[in-house]
């Protein structure tokens, strides 16, 4: 943050110790701390804490709490959840270190939000679209119905292999769709890799798109309307779209971003 | 707040998923030219590895149940406490 920014209308930080803002004297960027236990936070106890979502939960709802304050109140440049340093020095020694690149972020990112936008593709509804708008699927189906029993079994198959080659190129086609348009909204866009498949049935879709998007916030609302108008429009390929946010500019502070 | 107070319903949980998926492995790193921690910060980012597994099975299985009967709307997943 900036130094001067107003900390003690912050939510309270980590273990709900109180949020200091940490810096040196005439210096232009400032850090927002909470004060732990040592003890608590040793790699062992974290990693012994690794697949416990109660422990993390409230942990990364107070440190995402902290950063959503800040980035309305003047701007944040977002270090990942359990950044530790082992004294006030070690975190202005950072400060001093790298003051001038922190510099440039806050203020590229200081106006904006970040939105992420998801797609899903719901394999049934997708498939029936499928079968309305793929002249190749439809014709198959077509003949598979006036088919004897043993060729329609043949026929079915070739059209699930159809079904699954068009699904896949529909769905591609469809995110970069989704992700041009917003990102033409945005000062920045960027597309995390997606989560492997869950396996057994999926009702919540297979994720074709997981995009995030730094937005100044005088665009929100168009942003938020354009996802709309996306969804509208992708609802009849079977395709759902998710959004959340606002968000701190989690994905738009590394080098690559 | 204390992890015996946060009581997660189904819908938590998927917004928690969405929360963890941006806190755990997003923001700027800082490389180990500093004092930091009370452990090495490459063994603590070793252990964010295996959070954020777990996380995207608990992100996985929160939505399958979110999204059991899915709609046209483009809903906003927010946090609790998010304005």
């Amino acid at each position: 943050m900036r130094p001067g920014a107003p900390i003690t209308r912050a939510p309270l930080g980590l273990d709900e110790s109180a949020v200091t803002l940490e810096q040196n004297s005439g210096r232009s960027v400032a850090a927002l701390v909470s004060r732990v236990d040592a003890s608590v936070y040793t790699t062992d106890v974290m990693e012994s804490h690794a697949s416990d979502v109660d422990w993390v939960g409230p942990r990364a709802v107070a440190h995402d709490a902290v950063l959503s304050w800040a980035n309305e109140s003047g701007g944040v440049v977002p270090f990942p959840m359990f950044t530790l340093f082992a004294s006030t020095e070690s975190v202005r020694a950072m400060l001093r270190e790298r003051e001038a690149a922190l510099d440039d972020l806050l203020a590229r990112v200081a106006p904006c939000q970040e939105w992420t936008v998801r797609l899903f593709r719901l394999d049934d509804r997708a498939a029936a679209a499928l079968g309305l708008t793929s002249p190749a699927i439809a014709e198959l189906a077509e003949r598979a119905r006036a088919a004897a029993p043993g060729q329609r079994y043949l026929i079915e198959r070739k059209a699930d292999e159809l079904r699954g080659v068009e699904l896949r190129r529909v769905s591609a086609e469809s995110a970069r769709e989704a992700f041009d348009a917003l990102a033409a909204l945005g000062e920045r866009a960027v597309r995390d890799a997606l989560p492997a498949a869950p396996s057994g049935a999926r009702p919540a879709g297979v994720a074709v798109l997981d995009a995030s998007f730094l937005v100044r916030r005088d665009r929100a609302d168009s942003f938020r309307a354009a996802a709309g108008e996306l969804a509208a429009k992708l609802e009849p390929r079977g395709l759902r779209v998710e959004l959340s946010g606002p968000w701190p500019p989690y994905h738009f502070v590394r080098d690559d971003a | 707040m204390t992890d015996d107070t946060l009581e997660l319903t189904g819908d938590d949980r998927l917004v928690l998923g969405d929360l963890l998926n941006h806190v755990l492995d997003k923001g700027i790193v800082i490389s180990g030219d500093v004092t930091i921690s009370v452990a090495d910060i490459d063994l603590i980012r070793v252990g964010l590895g295996i959070y954020i597994t777990a996380i995207q099975s608990e992100l996985d299985h929160a939505a399958a149940r979110e999204h059991a009967t899915p709609d046209a709307d483009v809903p906003v997943l927010r946090h609790p406490g998010r304005v």
